[in-house]
């Protein structure tokens, strides 16, 4: 599933860092500000569209789960490494995980009343190459996704070299 | 840039028929799902089309959606369909296995020109100059040919 660890720890080509409060109407923003700043690699339109959705979820995640009923901030961090790899961190402070694995499963909601199916890992897992998982209860949660993108078009600023 | 989801709701005899524009996520879905369940409860068809062909984005939010609806029609007596997926709504329904769940009708030019498409796949491009080339291996085997001044000379 996941390719060398090494690839994930290339270079620091660019990078990026929001900060937005814990409103739904947020989720939009941040996935859309993700996208604009990877766009800079020339990604494919489904790749684009796999990043979005998996940051959608993260985001989601962090002010329905973490910060539920209460109110505070959402830290996303986008690193382009080296490689065509993308780093996208999703941070809150929120009440935590305390059975990771468990909240990984597909189909596991601890909201069931608010209609979630429960999908949010899921996704994140089979749209990204990477998704790690750092939690604590009661300090808050941080999830890294990982993408690494096709080769580019040629010409392309950031095109991955063929080894 | 986050663009408002809208729906509009088209109810024929029995059968009510919601077309959903804009992006599914967790913020847009409940302002949806609060408009559609006021319809059903209104109406109670027998019979929901959701249409999914102006939805430019969704997430597992969407999900939820859709399979809080089916829930919603069940309890009525009602069937549900889904009609129509955009691209980008495809995925996510393929990952949840939804077409195990409710029955979804493509009716659109997409569907049918990625049916096409898969069907051309089976065809090598260049369809011409791959048996040309056979031939010419064949003739130059048989040393035939030396029409073909720059033929490889495997006979000689």
């Amino acid at each position: 599933m996941s390719r060398k660890k090494s690839v994930y720890n290339g270079r620091i080509i660019n990078q990026m860092q929001i900060k937005l409060p814990s409103l739904s109407v947020n989720e939009g923003m941040a996935r859309a500000t993700v996208a604009a700043f990877v766009s800079q690699l020339d990604p494919e339109i489904t790749e684009l569209a796999d990043i979005k959705c998996a940051v959608s979820e993260a985001v989601t995640n962090s002010i329905v789960h973490g910060y539920r009923g209460t109110e505070g901030m959402v830290g996303v961090t986008v690193k382009i490494l080296e490689g065509r790899v993308v780093k996208i961190e999703i941070k809150d402070k929120g009440c935590g995980i305390s059975d990771i694995r468990q909240a990984r499963q597909p189909l596991f909601t601890t909201d069931a009343a608010g209609e979630r199916s429960g999908m949010g890992f899921t996704v994140m897992e089979s749209f990204c190459d990477d998704v790690r998982v750092r939690s604590k209860p009661g300090q808050g949660t941080v999830v890294t996704l990982y993408k690494c993108l096709g080769e580019g078009p040629s010409g392309s600023f950031h095109r991955r070299e063929k080894p | 840039m986050n663009k408002q989801a809208s729906f509009l709701c088209d109810a024929v005899g029995t059968t009510v028929t919601v077309y959903i524009r804009g992006e599914i996520d967790h913020h847009t879905a409940v302002s949806i799902r609060n408009g559609i369940d006021g319809v059903l409860f209104e109406k109670r068809p027998e019979k929901l089309i959701l249409d999914l062909s102006g939805v430019s984005f969704m997430d597992s939010s969407g999900l939820g959606l859709i399979m809080g609806r089916l829930s919603v029609m069940k309890s009525l007596g009602g069937e549900m369909t889904l009609q129509q997926p955009s691209r980008e709504t495809r995925t996510m329904l393929q990952l949840a296995g939804m077409e195990r769940l409710l029955s979804i009708v493509y009716t659109d030019e997409i569907h049918e020109k990625q049916q096409i498409k898969a069907k051309k796949a089976y065809i090598p491009p260049k369809a011409e100059s791959v048996p040309c080339r056979q031939a010419s291996r064949e003739k130059s085997k048989t040393g035939s040919g030396k029409r073909r001044t720059g033929a490889p000379k495997t006979t000689a």
